[in-house]
């Protein structure tokens, strides 16, 4: 057993701790340590990565899709993808990102599958004459982001809820950085737009919508 | 005046950003405490080498199924490797329904190809033949009465689909990534680039008398996939972000002219003298003016475009979160057609009677352009190159159906 850094992963732009199973008690593996026994087919190993990154994607999971049950769906089918297709990943340090893109696919699945996605494309963008609306109402926002593209909600939950840089975001979805700038830019937005529709169509009161 | 609006504008926008931040934190997610351990259950008792069998888990819902369907497939993968041995070298490929004669794979061929290994039970019984490779496919084309393969180690490979036999081998400054297209006199494919990202990916141009990279386009590629050949030229993506066409000679390779269209862009083919392209995240395909990069048409789809291909009298676009492919109608410049395929569709590929075959992540469709519907699916093994990067594995030859699955290639029979 490798001592070294010990085993965390990151949330919220914080980190947290994982136990080390049994067998590792005698040292620390470090994260890399764990990828790379797991790639040899250690599923204790991948156990440990695997409960390690399940609290962020099943996070990460729940606000692309806005549905427990299909987050956990994805969730689940994610993992069981990265223990089938770990030899795949030639990187270890890259498992974090190389986990989040297998997710993002089962999330886009997810949503089709139960056509909770309902996919309402803002184009025409109206200047408003009040550029100041309040838009602390968590209802419209709510509603705004679920009317995104599943490529808009994905890159807006990496960037604002994970904290991921957009090169981080990059490499997770296999794009390249610009291109995570410019889908992020039209996502926000596409929601602004969204946020700005609904304000027309229903005056906010300054409280709740029913 | 402008200036305010735009200072306006930003500071609206940042509003938003700040407003969905917060939203995004304040959602509630702690995760039922068994959800990892009930994955961790299913993945344990699959090895990492059966990717197709942990697939049949996943569709599974209860555990008595996953058992006796992990039973089932484990019986009908001893069946073949046995019914391999058994009946080789008079057959080549899986027993089953195997439709049409099996063209005869000798063992003799050159290396890297070889011939062997039981083909997973997704292709339903279909292979009409494999040619195995000593490396991983990355990319999968045909032109000029061949395979071309690209492979992991950054070979492109020619090879004869007659015997399966390897007729030429390139190393390639890269690994190629998107399709291998043949264009005019020339094969033409996209590298990988590097890391896990498909920055600095470059465009090569292979020609196929002389079996040398005849040209180098160090600004093509990105993540920007496709090769359109019209009028003389052939153009390909040369800036993904920017939205940057180039224009080459089709015979020298020259450069000729770029368009700059604005907007990332990933996805390109020409056709009924136009570029047709596909922008990231919109549901649109854009028909540009090759002289001069005008938008002609802006066609509305239901879900953010993909993969285009070309027809005699249409232009496909998959679709792939939406799960469809769309048919495009170019006199009207409007969708004819949207056509429900599979999870994931991506490539789309048109033989030369008009069929119109899709690969989806784990199905290939063949889709009938007269009734705009799906005619045929043929469960694939997922390709994953590596790292999950998207790989174009699809090819047609003199109508036969070719599939890169992992280390070997795969002749399907269609019904």
């Amino acid at each position: 057993v490798i001592v070294g850094e010990p085993i965390v992963h990151r949330q919220r732009g914080g980190y947290s701790r994982v136990v080390v199973p049994d067998d590792a008690a005698s040292g620390t593996l470090t994260r890399g340590d764990l990828v790379l026994r797991a790639k040899d087919g250690d599923h204790d190993a991948f156990d440990v990565l695997a409960r390690s990154v399940t609290h962020r994607l099943y996070g990460t999971a729940l606000r692309i899709l806005g549905d427990v049950h299909l987050a956990e769906d994805a969730v689940q089918d994610s993992l069981i993808d990265a223990w089938r297709d770990l030899r795949a990943l030639r990187d270890p340090a890259l498992f974090d990102a190389w986990a989040t893109r297998i997710l993002v696919r089962h999330c886009y699945r997810e949503a089709k599958r139960a056509r909770t996605a309902r996919q309402v494309i803002v184009t025409a963008r109206e200047e408003t004459t009040n550029p100041t609306v309040d838009i602390d109402d968590r209802d419209r926002i709510e509603g705004a982001f679920r009317r995104l593209t599943p490529d808009h909600r994905v890159v807006i939950v990496l960037r604002h809820y994970l904290d991921w840089e957009l090169a981080e975001i990059a490499a997770a979805l296999g794009l390249a950085p610009g291109t995570v700038r410019s889908r992020l830019h039209y996502a926000l937005a596409s929601l602004r737009a969204a946020i700005e529709a609904d304000e027309r169509a229903t005056p906010s009161t300054g409280g709740r919508r029913p | 005046m402008t200036g305010q609006r735009r200072d306006s504008d930003d500071a609206r926008t940042a509003d938003v950003e700040r407003a969905v931040r917060a939203w995004l934190h304040e959602v509630p997610d702690r995760p039922p405490d068994t959800l990892a351990s009930a994955a961790l259950d299913v993945s344990r008792r699959n090895s990492q080498r059966a990717g197709w069998l942990a697939r049949w888990h996943q569709r599974s819902r209860g555990p008595n199924e996953r058992l006796l369907m992990a039973s089932a497939a484990a019986a009908a993968a001893v069946a073949v490797i046995v019914a391999v041995v058994a009946l080789w070298p008079t057959i080549v490929g899986p027993p089953g329904d195997v439709a049409g004669p099996a063209p005869s794979l000798p063992a003799t061929s050159p290396a890297p190809t070889t011939t062997t290994s039981p083909t997973p039970a997704a292709f339903d019984g279909r292979v009409q033949a494999t040619i195995d490779l000593d490396r991983r496919a990355t990319a999968l084309g045909s032109g000029f009465s061949s395979l071309w393969a690209g492979d992991e180690t950054g070979r492109l490979l020619r090879i004869d689909p007659a015997d399966g036999a390897t007729v030429g081998m390139i190393d390639l400054d890269g690994v190629a990534c998107g399709p291998i297209m043949s264009a005019s006199t020339s094969m033409w494919l996209t590298t990988c680039g590097s890391g896990i990202t498909t920055a600095g990916a470059i465009t090569l141009r292979v020609d196929p008398a002389t079996m040398a990279v005849a040209d180098r386009y160090e600004d093509g590629g990105g993540d920007g996939v496709g090769v359109g050949a019209m009028n003389g030229l052939v153009w390909f993506i040369s800036d993904v972000e920017e939205g940057r066409l180039t224009a080459v000679d089709a015979v020298t390779g020259e450069h000729v002219r770029d368009l700059t269209i604005g907007g990332p862009i990933r996805h390109l083919t020409a056709g009924f003298g136009s570029l047709w392209v596909s922008p990231i995240g919109r549901p649109v395909v854009l028909r540009i003016d090759p002289q001069d990069g005008r938008e002609l048409a802006s066609i509305s789809l239901s879900g953010d475009s993909g993969y285009l291909a070309t027809a005699s009298d249409a232009i496909w676009v998959s679709e792939p979160h939406q799960w469809l492919v769309g048919r495009i109608d170019p006199v009207a410049d409007r969708v004819a057609s949207e056509i429900g395929a599979a999870p994931g569709v991506s490539q789309l590929v048109i033989g030369s009677d008009g069929r119109v075959v899709a690969l989806a992540d784990e199905e290939l469709l063949a889709i009938d352009r007269e009734t705009d519907s799906v005619v045929d699916r043929v469960p694939v093994p997922r390709h994953v190159a590596f790292d999950a990067v998207t790989t174009y594995v699809l090819a047609l030859d003199d109508g036969d159906v070719w599939y890169a699955d992992q280390s070997s290639i795969v002749q399907i029979a269609p019904r």
